[in-house]
């Protein structure tokens, strides 16, 4: 996104602004407690940037007593999290949230983990050690020109700490009724700026098993750096399935199986500092991942990503930006009677290139971004993806920010390729009833275009406030598309009723909203946070479709708001309480809820660490699809060595 | 503007935890090298006279050298006035009372320490083991915080003394310096 660039200059040009006169005033004591970041993540990167960015720090990951990364995203606006299995999540942004909910791009590290299988995010095998989280950047909207396609309605960045932070050992255990983790990480400095870290960490949460390991190293010198990292896991879910095989005109039986997962990968990357403010920045990974379904299918698939940005010499007014990359996925299907995809092998190729200016309208005050991303994929060819944005600092306390985008959404394997029979349980039918869904490859890219505005303002060191406004305006949104049943007599066997559909962009539509954050930190020890979402969705079968589509407009809640406090306390003990409501989302099964959470953290001695958390205080909930979210209460020991 | 690089660098939007207790590192540590001073006793011939200034040496280290004179712009050190000069060669360094070693001077750590042997001048540096090098006082971040690690013989070799409040709050106390 331009935004880097933006707030680049900003940040260098407001940099002198900083509280450097207040450390003086404070004990060793307390200079021990500050936590530190790099210049780049200095607040005023937050602040200047043009577009609803919102962090998660670490401290807050850890005081919350947060330990999977959908629960650590319930702390940024806007998000919508809902838990819909022991170890499942429907997550989206600006609606559209479902178990398939394909609007988002997600990062860990910058490794995308995005599955092109269906352009959405199997969030139970996106698992890091937390503790060594750095922060989690939220972006509300879409960032498709820096990012590329499916950075729709949304943009999440998980990032962990270099290794050069993380020496030392650290033991993590924790611990409630049905979900336990345990980790293990060691990290070692070699000296002059390189450092490696390994973990493993383990956790069981009811039928769910999951282990994972991995590795990172950085080392710098002078004026570049370079990481190299992996991870390797294996998990699995006991349940019920559907068997493998049917014939049409009967119902499948069942039988016990598990779903078994697996994955590994590695990144490297190098970053070179040019000098006078050029530079460049060399990303690979290379990404496996497993997943067998029982009665479903099996994916394996093996991703192979390249990536180069940069930065020239600021010329005058003008900053100019750069990047190309390609991407190769590769996958592998096991198809079942229920779900075929045709072909079962299929390579994909994205290439993309892009390109952004940032020019200094008024030094100091006025930035406009212009640039735009060309990609071009195997699904749709060649795709733009433009964006245009302005910064206007009125002062060093506020600014205000507005942007013209537009973003595609590419279709995924799921709505080319496959043909999914589904048995449909229908009490007292006379015969067996099915819906056939047939996949289209001429369906073409979903479209977005969106404008936002944005106010952040703060008032000394105490008070902030952002507020963000969207408009998104949709079209070919992809739906499926019933035709009238059919009554099959003439097979062999019994006769049996089946629906026909098809995958088509037969929805269009507009969603508008906004997202509130206010902090308010009265002493350093207190800080109290106030967060609101609004989303309003406005969707409609496009003219000669008559679909279920926009029922996915009731998947959203209208409103979501929490209230957290932050408080560290003497004797080394933090506290935190946490409320937050969620409107209901009557297409999903959700009235919808308030809860609570609570957790209390203590440290008795410099590298031990106790922690007691509550979660759903208030009872059980739901949150999508019926599946119901109890109380319980985890204990949690963290021990560095 | 290398802070326009590193955020480039990044690739990534614009952070922050817009919490008022974090600050950059070389903040904190500018903050660490100034508070030190009140923390560590000097032979009384370090200083000539009662209008003698207070000296700290930067080398290798830009950032702190600057964050530390905004710091002591308007403050005093025991009530003598404090002078914060940036070292570029081994023989500006002069006697002055802290000597601060940057990572960008590591590779001239040995020298720079050298030219002060002998002298009653507080060594701090930030480099991982520093202390087993010869510094009296290191500055590491470790679990995002600023620690120190601190030799107290090595420093009383140079007749100066650490006060046990800093002792008490260090991360490791060398005992074999």
């Amino acid at each position: 996104m331009s935004i880097t660039i933006l707030s680049a200059a900003v940040a260098a040009a407001v940099a002198a602004s900083t509280v450097v006169d207040d450390l003086g005033d404070l004990s060793l004591e307390q200079l021990t407690q500050i936590q530190v970041v790099t210049p780049s993540k200095r607040f005023e990167a937050l602040f200047d940037t043009p577009a609803s960015v919102h962090v998660i720090t670490a401290a807050d990951i850890r005081r919350a007593g947060v330990r999977s990364i959908p629960d650590a995203l319930r702390l940024a606006p806007g998000v919508e999290v809902a838990r819909d299995g022991h170890d499942s999540w429907s997550i989206s942004i600006r609606g559209f949230n479902n178990d398939l909910a394909n609007k988002l791009l997600v990062l860990i590290d910058g490794r995308s983990v995005y599955s092109p299988l269906y352009a959405g995010v199997f969030w139970d095998v996106q698992n890091v050690m937390i503790e060594d989280i750095d922060r989690i950047e939220v972006i509300n909207g879409p960032g498709g020109t820096m990012w590329g396609a499916n950075a729709v309605n949304g943009v999440i960045n998980i990032i962990t700490r270099p290794a050069t932070e993380t020496t030392g050992g650290l033991v993590s255990l924790s611990g409630d009724d049905p979900w336990n983790v345990a980790a293990l990480r060691y990290g070692h400095s070699f000296g002059n700026g390189a450092a490696s870290r390994v973990y493993v960490r383990y956790f069981e949460r009811d039928a769910r098993q999951h282990g994972q390991g991995g590795f990172r190293i950085d080392a710098a010198s002078d004026a570049s750096r370079h990481t190299f990292q992996g991870d390797v896991y294996r998990g699995s879910t006991q349940g019920i399935f559907r068997d493998d095989e049917f014939a049409l005109g009967e119902m499948p039986g069942e039988s016990p199986g598990s779903i078994e997962l697996g994955g590994h990968n590695l990144l490297y990357r190098w970053t070179l500092d040019q000098g006078d403010g050029a530079s460049l920045r060399v990303r690979a990974f290379y990404d496996h991942t497993r997943r067998e379904i029982p009665g479903t299918f099996a994916e394996r698939r093996d991703t192979f990503d390249l990536d180069v940005q940069g930065a020239l010499t600021p010329r005058g007014r003008h900053l100019f930006q750069w990047g190309a990359g390609a991407r190769l996925t590769r996958d592998d299907i096991d198809n079942t009677s229920f779900a075929a995809f045709d072909p079962a092998s299929r390579s994909a190729l994205t290439l993309n290139v892009y390109a952004q200016n940032t020019i200094t309208v008024r030094p100091e005050s006025v930035f406009l971004t212009v640039g735009t991303k060309l990609e071009r994929n195997d699904y749709t060819d060649f795709e733009w993806q433009p964006q245009a944005r302005l910064a206007w600092h009125q002062s060093e306390r506020s600014m205000a920010w507005f942007a013209v985008s537009q973003a595609v959404r590419v279709p995924a394997r799921l709505e080319t390729d496959i043909t999914v029979t589904a048995p449909v349980p229908v009490p007292d039918a006379p015969f067996p009833f099915y819906v056939r869904v047939v996949g289209d490859r001429s369906i073409a890219a979903e479209e977005l275009t969106a404008f936002e505005a944005g106010y952040r303002f703060r008032v000394g060191a105490s008070w902030t406030l952002d507020a963000s406004l969207f408009r998104h305006e949709y079209d070919n949104l992809i739906v499926t598309a019933a035709t009238d049943p059919i009554v099959v007599t003439d097979q062999p066997g019994s006769p049996y009723l089946i629906i026909p559909a098809t995958l088509a962009n037969g929805m269009q539509g507009s969603g508008q909203g906004g997202t509130l954050a206010a902090n308010w930190s009265p002493t350093p020890a207190w800080r109290v946070q106030f967060h609101y979402a609004h989303i309003d969705l406005d969707l409609e079968n496009r003219p000669g479709f008559d679909t279920g589509g926009p029922d996915v407009a009731r998947n959203s809640p209208r409103n979501q708001y929490a209230l957290r406090v932050f408080a560290d306390l003497r004797n080394n003990v933090s506290v935190y309480a946490g409320w937050r409501h969620v409107d209901a989302l009557p297409n999903a099964g959700s009235p919808g809820y308030d809860t609570g959470n609570f957790s209390v953290r203590w440290m008795p001695r410099d590298r031990l660490e106790l922690a007691l958390t509550a979660h759903n205080l208030g009872g059980d909930h739901v949150e999508f699809g019926g599946y119901e979210v109890e109380p319980t209460v985890t204990g949690t020991l963290v021990w560095r060595f | 503007m290398p802070l326009l690089a590193a955020i480039v660098l990044m690739a990534a939007p614009g952070d922050a935890g817009g919490q008022p207790l974090t600050a950059g590192e070389d903040e904190v540590k500018a903050a660490f090298v100034y508070r030190f001073g009140s923390f560590v006793e000097w032979p009384p011939a370090a200083f000539p006279d009662d209008a003698s200034p207070f000296e700290i040496a930067i080398a290798g280290s830009d950032e702190v050298a600057a964050h530390l004179k905004t710091l002591t712009e308007a403050r005093t050190m025991n009530g003598r006035a404090v002078v914060v000069r940036r070292v570029e060669r081994v023989e500006d360094v002069g006697r002055p009372h802290v000597l601060f070693v940057g990572r960008a001077a590591r590779r001239a750590f040995a020298s720079l320490v050298g030219s002060v042997a002998g002298s009653p001048v507080l060594v701090i540096t930030e480099i991982e083991n520093g202390v087993a090098q010869g510094s009296m006082i290191d500055l590491v971040v470790d679990a995002e915080r600023v620690r120190f690690d601190v030799a107290p013989d090595a420093a009383a070799a140079q007749e100066l003394k650490i006060s046990s409040r800093v002792l008490a709050i260090a991360r490791r106390v060398s005992k074999d310096g």
